[in-house]
């Protein structure tokens, strides 16, 4: 880029096609700093099919009259039509037809279109931007000098509203501006690419403004390389230590992960490594290729400790999944968001309902990587307004992997935090017996040890009298805390369920008090009246029904506020008869439901009934919403004895389960029904609680086939 | 001796039967020994051409002209063909105007007026009829009589009101069921339009030499 | 005022209910009518439109079958001059104001509300019969005898209209069948003022 070759060649200009509006509108509003300036830059090399980028920083602290920014590119580069009709024009289409870049590359588009330009002015004022295509012998040369249009703006912005005949003469446009060009040498057969020299640089650039954009930058590129099939790289050069030629890597996670997953695919078997906690430890498992594609996975949890060291040596924070194709930053990941809290959160993680409870993690606890490619992963589309993912069949197959990967973090945080307080009460209990042992060898050496040692033992003795009673106080608090926590989480699901009955038993006071309340006005407005009398016995013997059916409701309500464990005596088909007949009768009315019960009334189980009650309650609940939109809803209940368990079948003709959830809807939060106020909780209590009784439930064919559901109960049965 | 021409389209499907109705009273009116002779000019030749054949005779002498028949803002229509309109305007010079056809008080009226007709007395909305009351040809028609009555046409037109009004309140008071037609007879009445000059019947006499 | 009383609901249990006997205490046993088929009740309301019927419509219908809204609006497109109160025990938002904009709904009743809230509602209805011009007009129609499909009345612009084209301009209310009103009140208007006139003359 000599100046020497400016005198010899003849003096060409190219305008810029567009108005100030549309300039200031697109330049200053989208790219607001000039880190975001670098990276849109950036993003339009990548876009270009380049292989390297290099950022140089030169003398830019303080400035003068040789700082310059160089961004050097090893792209495709431009024709000169491509420069006066694309670079030239403002929002060129080329990016908005064109989602991939040019073959043999075909990288989906990232940078933002057609506004590239303009993040240079960001920059600097100047530009002298060389360009230049594989298969042209010169480079072209295009001179800007945004200072001139600087000027321009200000005097438009300073002309009066209304123009005057004459003041049209005087103003000139944008398009006037004349922005040089001219072209090299005929000798350059190989070279290729597009470089950005920037001068009359705009402000300084410290030492750490300069690591700042390094960091920004890293997370252009995804830090597991192996997939890409056209590397992508960014250099840095600047006078500073460490970044004088820094490539720049994403960051090693892993040295401070708590938990690390790394799940690959194989292509040869078309297998999907996933992680299942299982007995107690996290292992990886082959699975069949899932719908969205074979993938590659990066997963890391961090805990507190491990957050803060983290945020120490790198000085940025955990920020969740995201995800990269082909080695770059998706879209609706690429923008840089310097507010965590706005970025959205598409993969919906915390979106999950209770978080918070139950060992929860959200997205500030994990760093992920989801590794696609284009070749093995076309189902996922990124939306047009780059925001999100196309929402397809492969993209929530994606999200519910995701979700079903973290949840196995989950369990296996619960289950260390189980093991812990086990070996804790444990330690506790091998500590009091070990006190008691050494209180023993006291009292042994007491009777040999000569009298002068005795008072030395006994305060011995009565020190370890007093760790003992310490050890054992911590047993107690340690058990109550224990129960303190059991009581706890049995009452957070008993208020779930109670969130769901409430709405139930507010619909059938509802209707009681609308029934009673037209009859106890009916009657106390014509009261006395003989040729009315039958009406008046209709009336009375109305609300006394109305009440006994909402007095039952309320016991049934009571129980909830009790938790208690005792055990009695249950008739079964009494039970659940109460439910389906006095209990949900109104709802049942309402949605159109029969129900059906076909079981001994002479079976007795002993049990917790208000567990019992749960149980059902759930089962009915959950039926009631796959109903929603059946005509003729059905909810059977059947059993039969065989080898001392009572088998249940519990089924609806509704919407029924897919056979990929056949294991999964036990999970706690899963739920398809969040928008009927599914909590994802009540599969999980029934299966807890069967559980709790030895009993086991799984998804069977269903009695209703080809629609519906049917849950097979078998419980052990002792009577 | 007055030229007058009485105009009927009597065959028109819809207000045909209003308007038999109304060509009979004149009829009676203008009875065999009736000094006055009009020229009826019926629905077979309710045409321009016909008309511009009747008037072009009269050259500049003046006359009455009174049509029932359909119209619009800015002509008189039969079966949908203008047979009064922009294009002969100019023969009703000299003329008095009086019509029962819709809305030609808002356009026609003018055209007729600066081409030289002395007045117009028409409706500037559209007219109603309720089938089996002689209420609305009755009103209808009396402005014209007056006229002959020697009555000038600005106080034709004041009788007409009046008449209206005597009409509506007798519906309204000896039958409740007469309020739709009443109604309706308000409409017409708020329709009516007097333009031009006031002239009366002496303007258009002459004698028989 | 002769009123009848049409409930569309399709759960006999609300047969027995303290509303319906209330409005049989009121408009006598005779003229109410309870109907839990919506068909029936369509042709019910079809061969008697020459009566005033109040029709009290149960919105939640069962899925499948004509749903209440549905019935509201095949009603309408018999006459918009019939009182459709609609009685519904959901929640009412919603249903509420798209029923009321869309196809005139009379009044919102719910199914916990009082005598004593309903009941005003119902005499709003039958006010409603003897107040409304359109009402009068049709109940005009309705009792005159003779031929009714013989054109009656023409207009300048080559328009005419038997008495059941008029009646049912009225009850669709179109633009022809909302001027009548309009007319009759511009009568109306008309009387008073030259009435002052002449008072003041």
């Amino acid at each position: 880029m000599s100046k020497q070759s400016k005198k010899k060649v003849q003096e060409n200009f190219l305008n810029f096609n567009f108005d100030i509006s549309a300039y200031r509108l697109l330049g200053r509003e989208l790219i607001t700093d000039r880190i975001t300036a670098l990276f849109e830059i950036v993003k339009n090399s990548y876009d270009a099919n380049a292989n390297l980028v290099e950022i140089e920083f030169i003398s830019l602290n303080p400035l003068n009259d040789t700082s310059k920014i160089i961004i050097k590119d090893d792209g495709i580069g431009m024709y000169f039509e491509d420069l006066r009709d694309r670079w030239m024009v403002i929002g060129t289409s080329s990016k908005r037809r064109n989602r991939t870049s040019p073959e043999p590359y075909l990288r989906k588009v990232t940078g933002k279109k057609g506004i590239g330009r303009f993040a240079v002015d960001l920059l600097g004022s100047k530009l002298t931007l060389s360009t230049k295509r594989k298969d042209e012998n010169r480079w072209i040369y295009l001179e800007t000098d945004w200072t001139k249009y600087n000027e321009l703006e200000e005097q438009q912005l300073s002309l009066p509203l209304g123009m005057e005949e004459g003041a049209n003469k005087k103003k000139d446009f944008f398009t006037d501006i004349k922005n040089r060009y001219w072209f090299g040498k005929n000798d350059d057969k190989a070279g290729h690419g597009t470089i950005l020299e920037i001068e009359d640089i705009n402000d300084p650039w410290t030492e750490d403004d300069i690591k700042r954009a390094c960091k920004e930058l890293a997370r252009l590129v995804s830090p597991n390389k192996g997939i890409q099939k056209y590397p992508f790289n960014i250099r840095i050069k600047s006078e500073y230590e460490g970044m004088k030629d820094l490539e720049i890597k994403p960051l090693s996670y892993i040295e401070f992960a708590t938990i690390s997953i790394e799940l690959k695919s194989s292509k040869e078997k078309e297998t999907q490594e996933i992680a299942v906690f299982e007995n107690g430890k996290l292992l990886k498992k082959d699975t069949v290729k899932q719908s969205f594609g074979l993938i590659d996975f990066y997963l890391y949890y961090f805990d507190q400790p491990a957050k803060r060291k983290f945020k120490e040596k790198f000085n940025i924070d955990i920020d969740g999944i995201k995800i990269y194709r082909d080695g770059i930053i998706t879209t609706p990941f690429a923008e840089t968001e310097a507010d965590q809290n706005k970025q959205k959160d598409i993969l919906g993680i915390d979106k999950r309902r209770y978080s918070g409870f139950f060992d929860k993690i959200n997205s500030r606890d994990l760093l992920g990587f989801v590794e696609l490619t284009d070749e093995n992963n076309a189902g996922l589309i990124e939306a047009t307004n780059r925001q999100d993912f196309l929402d397809n069949k492969e993209w929530r197959s994606l999200k519910d992997f995701i979700i079903d990967q973290i949840h196995q973090i989950e369990k296996c945080l619960k289950n260390n935090k189980e093991q812990i307080r086990k070996n804790t009460k444990s330690n506790l209990n091998r500590a009091t017996a070990d006190l008691s042992g050494i209180k023993t060898l006291v009292k042994e050496v007491k009777e040999t040890a000569p009298k002068e040692l005795h008072e030395k033992l006994q305060l011995i003795d009565s020190s370890l009298s007093k760790l003992q009673g310490t050890v054992n106080k911590s047993i107690v608090d340690y058990t109550k805390l224990e129960e303190e926590s059991k009581q706890k989480e049995s009452l957070y699901f008993s208020l779930v369920s109670l969130q769901t009955y409430a709405a139930m038993f507010s619909h059938m006071t509802k209707h009681t008090i609308g029934h009673v309340l037209r009859d106890a006005e009916y009657f106390s407005s014509r009261f006395p009246n003989e040729k009315l009398e039958g009406r008046f016995k209709v009336i009375s013997s109305r609300i006394y029904d109305e009440f006994l059916t909402l007095r039952k409701g309320v016991d049934f309500m009571l129980k909830y506020a009790q938790t208690d464990n005792e055990f009695e005596d249950i008739n079964i088909h009494d039970l659940i008869n109460n439910l389906f007949i006095s209990i949900y009768k109104p709802t049942f009315d309402l949605n159109h439901i029969k129900s059906e019960l076909i079981l001994d009334d002479k079976l007795i189980l002993h049990y917790n009934k208000k567990a019992l009650e749960d149980i059902f309650d759930n089962l009915i609940s959950n039926s009631i919403k796959a109903l929603k939109t059946v005509k003729e809803g059905i909810i059977k209940c059947s059993g039969v004895i065989e080898n001392k368990k009572l088998i249940l079948k519990f089924s609806d003709n509704g919407l029924g389960i897919h056979s990929d959830d056949r294991f999964r809807i036990f999970e706690i939060f899963f739920t398809k029904t969040a928008e009927d106020g599914g909590a994802g909780i009540g599969l999980y209590m029934v299966k807890n609680r069967i559980e709790a009784m030895q009993g086991t439930i799984e998804v069977t064919d269903s009695e209703f086939k080809p629609n519906g559901a049917t849950f097979k109960i078998v419980l052990p049965f002792k009577k | 001796m007055i030229n007058l021409f009485l105009a009927f389209d009597e065959e028109d499907g819809s207000m045909g039967t209003f308007n038999q109705g109304c060509l009979e009273d004149f009829e009676t009116y203008f009875h065999k020994d009736h000094p006055i002779k009009p020229s009826y000019i019926r629905s077979r030749t309710l045409n321009p051409v016909n008309i511009e054949i009747n008037l072009d005779r009269l050259k500049t002498k003046s006359f009455i002209f009174s049509a029932y028949s359909h119209g619009l803002d800015d002509r008189l229509v039969i079966k949908d063909s203008p047979y009064i309109d922009d294009t002969n305007v100019n023969l009703f010079k000299n003329s008095l105007f009086y019509t029962v056809s819709c809305s030609s008080a808002n356009i026609l009226a003018d055209r007729l007026i600066e081409n030289g007709c002395h007045c117009y007395l028409g409706y500037k909305c559209l007219f109603n009829y309720w089938d089996g009351y002689r209420e609305f040809s009755e009103c209808a028609n009396f402005g014209l009589f007056k006229i002959f009555d020697g009555v000038d046409s600005r106080g034709a037109f004041d009788r007409m009101l009046e008449k209206y009004n005597e009409c509506i309140d007798r519906l309204v008071e000896e039958n409740i069921d007469g309020f739709m037609q009443a109604a309706l007879l308000r409409e017409n009445r708020d329709g009516l339009v007097h333009k031009g000059n006031s002239i009366s019947i002496k303007d258009f006499q002459y004698s028989e030499d | 005022m002769k009123v009848q009383v049409l409930i569309i609901e399709d759960n006999l249990k609300y047969k027995n209910d303290t509303l319906v006997w209330a409005l049989e205490d009121k408009f006598d046993a005779d003229n109410v009518v309870f109907e839990p088929d919506p068909k029936e009740a369509l042709d019910y309301i079809k061969t008697n439109l020459d009566k005033n019927i109040i029709v009290f419509l149960d919105i939640q219908f069962p899925k499948g079958e004509l749903d209440g809204h549905e019935i509201l609006a095949e009603i309408r497109k018999m006459s918009e001059l019939i009182p459709v109160i609609l009685w519904s025990g959901v929640n009412e938002n919603q249903e509420k104001f798209s029923d009321f904009i869309n196809h005139n709904a009379f009044r919102f009743v719910s199914k916990t509300a009082t005598l004593a809230e309903i009941m005003p509602i119902v005499d709003d209805a039958v006010s409603f019969f003897e107040n409304n011009l359109d009402n009068t007009i049709e109940d005009w129609i309705i009792q005159k005898d003779g031929d009714k499909d013989k054109p009656v009345y023409f207009t300048g612009d080559g328009h005419s209209y038997s008495l059941n084209d008029i009646l049912n301009h009225i009850r669709q209310q179109t633009d022809v069948g909302k001027s009548f009103s309009k007319k009759l009140n511009q009568l109306t208007i008309d009387l008073l003022l030259r009435n002052k006139k002449r008072l003041n003359d």
